[in-house]
């Protein structure tokens, strides 16, 4: 081991910090202590007993320390687990980001493959449906890198917002325009009920924009075919509500603690799900809370859900 | 032929069909299932990732009943851990193909391999 190695391994906060463990929960450093414990008790009852020479006062120590051993020791052995169970995490997450890229990859490849099928005779009937479905694949690819980044933004206390003003109802016609075609081929229509007065908040406009996309693109993934899709916007005093509802499939009363944390559907996207990281709820709560706004929902299984935000409104 | 991607699923229907096959598509693992159990397939190729009814449960459900058991399954997924392959293996799956991996031609030339191998 050379000095740079040993230096790096005896820098315990930095190797507990690479494990996105706190120092109480990071093995390395609860070893330290460990150690640290036995060495001050065996010279203390070292001292104790050639200088006190009470078998009793020993005897006591060594129990108490004993005892703080046990503890300790517990804590190693949760804090091994938690590490193992980020790294299972990781795995089971590369699994699913590497599914997720695949997909639009093999639709591109697919795509491009049937073209070159055809070679001869090829007309603009044939490219354009064709690269529709390609300019789609990678607009999904760059979403999903795009989400995997603010991920990491947030891990690493790096992602920033930039507040300017706009309007909220004219951000929300705008999303819900780009919305409508997809919602008309499930059947779904949207009722909008606005004032018809620009709301103005003060946030960062794209950010809240990928919030609004993603309530309405989850509303339409969980909505039963046909229905209404009701999105209302409401000036509440110092912030301006947004609020969806859907009459879809409504959220399980067991998964509802889980909804807004990360890769909430890990465990099950590839059983009941067929895109997505299981990322949306996660990022939509954290801008939304570092704007200064709130995010919750209501929901009954089988009837629907309703998922609101708010925003500041802006001051001038 | 059960696979939820609809784009996907057209232009691997096309390409089977030219290549003599009469394929029938499902979008979802339900209707893929029932589908199974009316038609009475030569070959099944399937996604694992499927709504309504996952693949797993579609080939485990095809093992419990003794006429549809003996219909040879191709996995056809971008899923592609050990676990995954070996499940999808361990449930009788002839063979077990990653989308991003093959061209159209190579899984047309994938299904006559098994339709034969088992005629």
């Amino acid at each position: 081991m050379n000095t740079n190695n040993l230096s790096s391994a005896l820098n315990v906060s930095a190797r507990c910090r690479d494990l996105h463990v706190s120092l109480w929960q990071c093995p390395h450093f609860l070893f330290i202590v460990m150690g640290a414990v036995i060495s001050t008790t065996i010279l203390l009852t070292y001292v104790v007993a050639k200088f006190y020479a009470e078998p009793e006062t020993v005897v006591s120590i060594i129990f108490v320390v004993t005892v703080f051993l046990f503890v300790v020791g517990n804590a190693v052995i949760k804090a091994f687990e938690k590490v193992a169970e980020a790294s299972q995490l990781k795995s089971e997450f590369v699994a699913i980001i590497s599914h997720e890229l695949r997909n639009p990859l093999s639709s591109i490849k697919w795509q491009i493959d049937a073209l070159m099928e055809k070679k001869e005779g090829l007309t603009s009937a044939d490219f354009v449906p064709a690269m529709k479905i390609v300019n789609h694949s990678n607009e999904k690819m760059i979403g999903l890198i795009n989400d995997l980044l603010d991920i990491n933004r947030i891990e690493d206390s790096r992602f920033q917002l930039s507040p300017a003003i706009f309007s909220m109802n004219e951000l929300t016609d705008e999303i819900v325009s780009v919305y409508e075609p997809i919602a008309g081929t499930s059947n779904l229509k949207f009722i909008l009920l606005a004032p018809k007065s620009p709301l103005w908040v003060m946030a960062d406009k794209i950010k809240v924009k990928s919030v609004i996309s993603r309530f309405i693109d989850n509303a339409i993934r969980y909505s039963t075919s046909s229905g209404e899709i009701t999105i209302s916007l409401e000036d509440i005093g110092s912030h301006i509500k947004w609020s969806i509802t859907d009459q879809g499939a409504g959220i399980p009363v067991k998964e509802i603690q889980n909804i807004f944390s990360k890769f909430f559907r890990a465990s099950n996207i590839l059983k009941y799900q067929t895109e997505g990281l299981g990322v949306g709820l996660y990022l939509s709560k954290y801008i939304i809370e570092a704007t200064g706004g709130t995010v919750g929902f209501r929901s009954l299984e089988g009837h629907g859900s309703t998922f609101y935000f708010t925003v500041p409104k802006s001051k001038a | 032929m059960i696979e939820d991607d609809t784009t996907l699923a057209n232009n691997l229907s096309a390409v089977i069909r030219q290549g003599g096959f009469e394929v029938f598509v499902s979008n979802d693992g339900e209707t893929g299932f029932r589908q199974a159990q009316e038609k009475r397939p030569d070959l099944i190729l399937m996604d694992l990732v499927l709504p309504k009814k996952h693949g797993f449960k579609i080939m485990e459900d095809l093992q419990k009943s003794p006429e549809l058991a003996t219909i040879p399954v191709i996995v056809l997924t971008n899923l592609e851990t050990p676990h995954d392959v070996e499940r999808a293996l361990s449930l009788g799956a002839k063979a077990y193909l990653v989308k991003a991996n093959y061209s159209l031609n190579e899984i047309l030339k994938k299904v006559k391999e098994v339709s034969d191998g088992t005629n």
